[in-house]
């Protein structure tokens, strides 16, 4: 009983250890200028509450960053992405003149909380498509020359077993580490650019940039991987959302729009796969699937469904005009079927043209044939493991979009319009698409902001897991991981990558929150 | 009602026949990773016949008598084997998926589920004895099956997560949604969209950090505390230890569930999960808040507490309900993480450990497991609607 009750106890106590940092972030926001207003009105009129509010962050902020480390390692952030910086503002500025032109993306606008999350969504794009011109590492480059971390010039320097600093006090250790870096210092001293020495310092000759965060056992910059991680992040999580949104629109609008044994089998089979726990899906799918075909089959399934789409809207469309149907078909369908079948089964094979293009471009040069031949034969084609994931990804939410569309089609089919298009005679694939579609989209952009936002997170479980994703790839949960056993000396690893997912999906979060509200002022 | 159902279980029942026929085929289609474990258990020379039987033994456990698999019931090359568990390898061989999975399913209605490669041990609790691949016979010391054990303690830890974070989330989203539109209420809704946004292995990790053995904040705190004039006074010579109580890992088998082992692992589920709850929560009971009855009540000059207890919470409660139900499934995934992150071992760390070894009995067992859960809570989250909810009870 007594443990019981101690369980309780504790879990509310360090439940409330984070949270309460939260909340006064969330009061800032929420209130917005009013935040001394807000304070005077219950429930934060109380000394009390505010003293917990300050002294829990305050608690929490010197734990993170009262290490000269985390200090630098936050100024030389802000000097490395100034250019995301600026470009952000800029959108931001231009974004905010203009909102009276702009619709419900310039509503935005009109809710302090909408901002911030916009503004964290643009960052990361920002950042993963200006990666190439910061002052960055390779994702992927190891370090020439790399002093290690400190914990391991820390070891290395007294020799000690990693597990000898165990005993050690947070203090003896920033003592140590201090007094390390010093002598990294004076090691260095040519090298160094601003005076004081870094973090670690890398680099033999010029200007090089210090290892922000560190390095990771393979000697690879995390700082560097951190914002090229939105690279694999952003483009997977967006475009899994994407395809799992039209295979949910495409049969969720004939489940409802038809009904019948169709609307019937589709919803058991989406009730089944929503039984199935997301994680047991993914080892089903990821793990043990992977020597065989399962993600060639699934993939053959979910993509067609973008395809079958857009076929039957152009049927929709010019179900009478046969001749530019044609026209049209005879442009799509080539190119349509090419990346289908690419990025589903490898076909056609393009290997025998790389040696080819390689042979006529290649100039003689060996590595230069290689990378042509390589360039060609992966040419519009998913990474086999890269598809693995995104098909695991886009086939355990595509249910759910299955059954919010749905929802919306029976709910929508009834009115006036729908009434009104049956009778002029249209084609049914037109009414789904071109009357239904369009009047539903509100809740359907709602549920896309928070879905790619959960797509991240499912990201970052794969990533965590080791489950699929390359082992060399720069996604946040992958980094997660490596970093998790040096959680206790080098907690910056672990810690930051996580911090960037939670702070992609606060802001779609945000953004669909306000989205949400913006829609329903109408 | 009782149509209804009844209606439900038998579309449950189909459900689970179809999805472990689904699992089926996924994990026994694959028989080359099989091999590959079976060199790996057994080692690189050990002849074919041998790797057979290790094959045999973890998938066709089953071709027992009376299965209604035709197979032989006697050793093929060993004499000395007692019991002729093997089975004939060329006949099972010729089995085809579909018959495979009918004794698959048989076994697994019998409570036989077969034997786990990494725990070596009988995934559900098994009577019989055990043989080895030599065919030598070896006493069944542990007949508590992996999955009974490990569900023991997932059940504790998610009893826990269950308990906490329903009334956390009912509690939240109903403070927020009693006048929405206020400092409150956006402040909640704040939090509860943070909440959504810290999956648990980051919450995991940043507990770890932050709360755990020698920890960030503790060891700062007892620097902050060694340097307090205060600090010779209350804590004497013996100063702050600056050591958390709390474990980043739990080692069940030595301590079993206690208190410092619980507490992270718990939090980091219910930090992610609550904030969905309490939303649901809090647009209910907004809808409540704004509907005719309680308008009326107000008029009617019924006290606020009264009005809000007695008119607009029952109502409110009907639909997070099902919401609270139908997150089970999110319940399940997030155990999983934690379990591997705190090495809880649980269900989701033996499912882990499993799948990653391609233990072939115990993923099987393990997602039809979980399956059943759902589907379950699911066949609750519907009756119960239909139950608590007046106006939608027909028939």
């Amino acid at each position: 009983m007594l443990a019981n009750l101690a369980i309780l106890g504790g879990t509310i106590a360090s439940f409330w250890t984070v949270w309460a940092t939260l909340l006064g972030f969330a009061l800032l926001l929420s209130a917005g200028s009013n935040v001394i207003n807000a304070l005077k009105r219950p429930p934060f009129n109380t000394l009390t509450s505010l003293a917990l509010i300050l002294g829990t962050a305050g608690m929490v902020f010197v734990a993170l960053f009262s290490s000269p480390k985390m200090g630098l390692a936050t100024v030389w952030a802000l000097y490395v992405l100034w250019p995301v910086f600026a470009v952000l503002a800029g959108v931001m500025i231009v974004s905010r003149l203009f909102k009276a032109r702009l619709g419900l993306y310039g509503r935005i606008f009109d809710s302090p909380i909408g901002m911030v999350g916009l503004a964290i969504c643009f960052f990361w794009i920002i950042a993963a498509l200006m990666a190439d011109l910061l002052p960055l590492y390779g994702p992927l480059e190891a370090l020439s020359k790399n002093n290690g971390t400190i914990v391991q010039g820390v070891t290395r320097k007294f020799k000690l077993g990693a597990e000898a600093l165990n005993g050690l006090s947070y203090a003896d250790y920033v003592r140590l580490s201090l007094a390390d870096a010093a002598e990294y210092g004076k090691l260095y001293k040519s090298n160094i650019r601003g005076g004081a020495p870094l973090v670690s310092w890398v680099g033999d000759e010029g200007e090089k940039l210090p290892a922000i965060l560190g390095t990771d056992k393979a000697n690879r910059d995390i700082f560097s991987r951190l914002i090229y991680g939105a690279r694999t992040v952003l483009p997977l999580s967006i475009g899994a959302t994407l395809v799992s949104f039209t295979v949910g629109i495409t049969l969720g609008l004939l489940a409802g729009y038809r009904g019948g044994w169709f609307d019937q089998v589709i919803t058991f089979a989406a009730n089944a796969i929503l039984a199935f726990p997301v994680i047991v899906l993914f080892y089903l799918i990821v793990l043990v699937g992977k020597d065989g075909n399962l993600s060639r089959i699934l993939a053959t399934a979910i993509f067609a469904f973008p395809l079958l789409l857009v076929l039957a809207g152009l049927w929709g469309l010019y179900s009478v005009k046969m001749g530019r149907l044609i026209a049209i078909l005879v442009v799509f369908l080539p190119i349509a079927l090419f990346l289908y079948l690419r990025n589903t089964w490898g076909l056609p094979d393009l290997s025998g043209v790389g040696a080819w293009v390689a042979a006529i471009f290649g100039g003689g040069n060996a590595q230069r044939e290689a990378d042509i031949a390589i360039a060609v034969t992966n040419f519009a084609q998913m990474e086999p493991r890269m598809l693995n994931v995104f098909v695991a990804v886009a086939f355990s939410s595509a249910p759910g979009a299955f059954r919010l569309v749905r929802g919306l089609t029976l709910d929508v089919k009834d009115r006036d319009y729908v009434a009104a298009a049956q009778t002029r005679g249209e084609n049914q694939f037109y009414i789904m698409i071109f009357e239904i579609l369009p009047n539903v989209r509100g809740p359907l952009m709602v549920d896309a902001a928070l879905r790619i936002g959960y797509t991240a997170i499912l990201l970052g479980t794969l990533g965590f897991l080791a489950l699929g994703l390359p082992q060399e790839s720069a996604d946040w949960g992958s980094m997660i991981a490596h970093g998790r056993g040096q959680l206790r000396f080098e907690p910056q690893m672990a810690v930051i990558p996580a911090l960037c997912i939670v702070s992609l999906v606060l802001g779609l979060n945000l953004l669909a929150d306000t989205l949400r509200e913006q829609s329903l002022k109408d | 009602m009782l149509t209804f159902a009844i209606r439900k279980l038998i579309i449950l029942l189909l459900t689970l026949l179809v999805v472990s026929a689904v699992v089926f085929v996924i994990v026994g289609g694959n028989a080359r990773a099989l091999r590959t474990i079976a060199v790996l258990e057994l080692g690189p020379r050990t002849p074919q016949t041998e790797q057979d039987r290790f094959i045999q033994r973890t998938i066709f456990h089953q071709c027992e008598p009376g299965t209604g698999a035709e197979v032989v019931i006697e050793a093929p090359d060993d004499p000395n084997h007692p019991k002729g568990f093997f089975i004939d390898p060329e006949k099972c061989r010729q089995l085809s998926l579909a018959e495979r999975y009918g004794t698959w399913l048989f076994g697994f209605l019998r409570g036989d589920w077969g034997e786990s490669i990494v725990f070596k041990k009988h995934v559900a609790g098994y009577r019989g004895v055990l043989v080895d691949s030599q065919g030598n016979e070896r006493p069944n010391a542990d007949p508590w099956g992996v999955i009974n054990e490990r569900l023991a303690n997932t059940g504790m830890l998610a009893l826990w997560v269950f308990g906490i974070m329903v009334s956390l989330g009912l509690c939240v989203g109903i403070l927020a949604g009693m006048n929405e539109g206020s400092v409150r209420d956006r402040t909640l809704s704040v939090v509860a969209i943070g909440s959504t946004s810290m999956p648990e292995y980051v919450m995991g990790i940043l507990l770890v950090v932050l709360l755990a053995g020698n920890s960030m904040v503790f060891a700062a705190l007892g620097n902050v505390i060694d340097v307090l004039p205060i600090a010779d006074t209350f804590l004497g010579a013996d100063k702050w230890a600056r050591k958390s109580p709390l474990q980043g890992s739990a080692n069940l088998d030595k301590d079993g569930i206690t208190f410092a082992n619980t507490v992270l692992p718990v939090s980091a589920v219910i930090i992610y999960g609550f904030g969905y709850i309490a939303r649901m929560t809090r647009a209910s009971m907004a809808e409540a808040m704004g509907s005719q009855y309680v308008r009326t009540a107000v008029l009617k000059g019924v006290p606020r507490h009264q009005v809000v207890l007695k008119h607009a919470l029952r109502n409110a409660l009907i639909a997070p309900f099902t919401v609270i139900m139908l997150q089970f499934p999110y319940l399940l995934s997030g155990l999983v993480v934690v379990e591997v992150i705190f090495s809880w071992k649980g269900f989701g760390w033996a499912l882990n450990a499993g799948a990653s070894n391609m233990d072939y009995n115990l993923i099987l067992a393990c997602s039809v497991v979980s399956v059943i859960v759902v589907l379950l809570t699911q066949f609750i989250s519907d009756v119960g609607y239909v139950l608590l909810n007046p106006r939608i009870r027909v028939a």
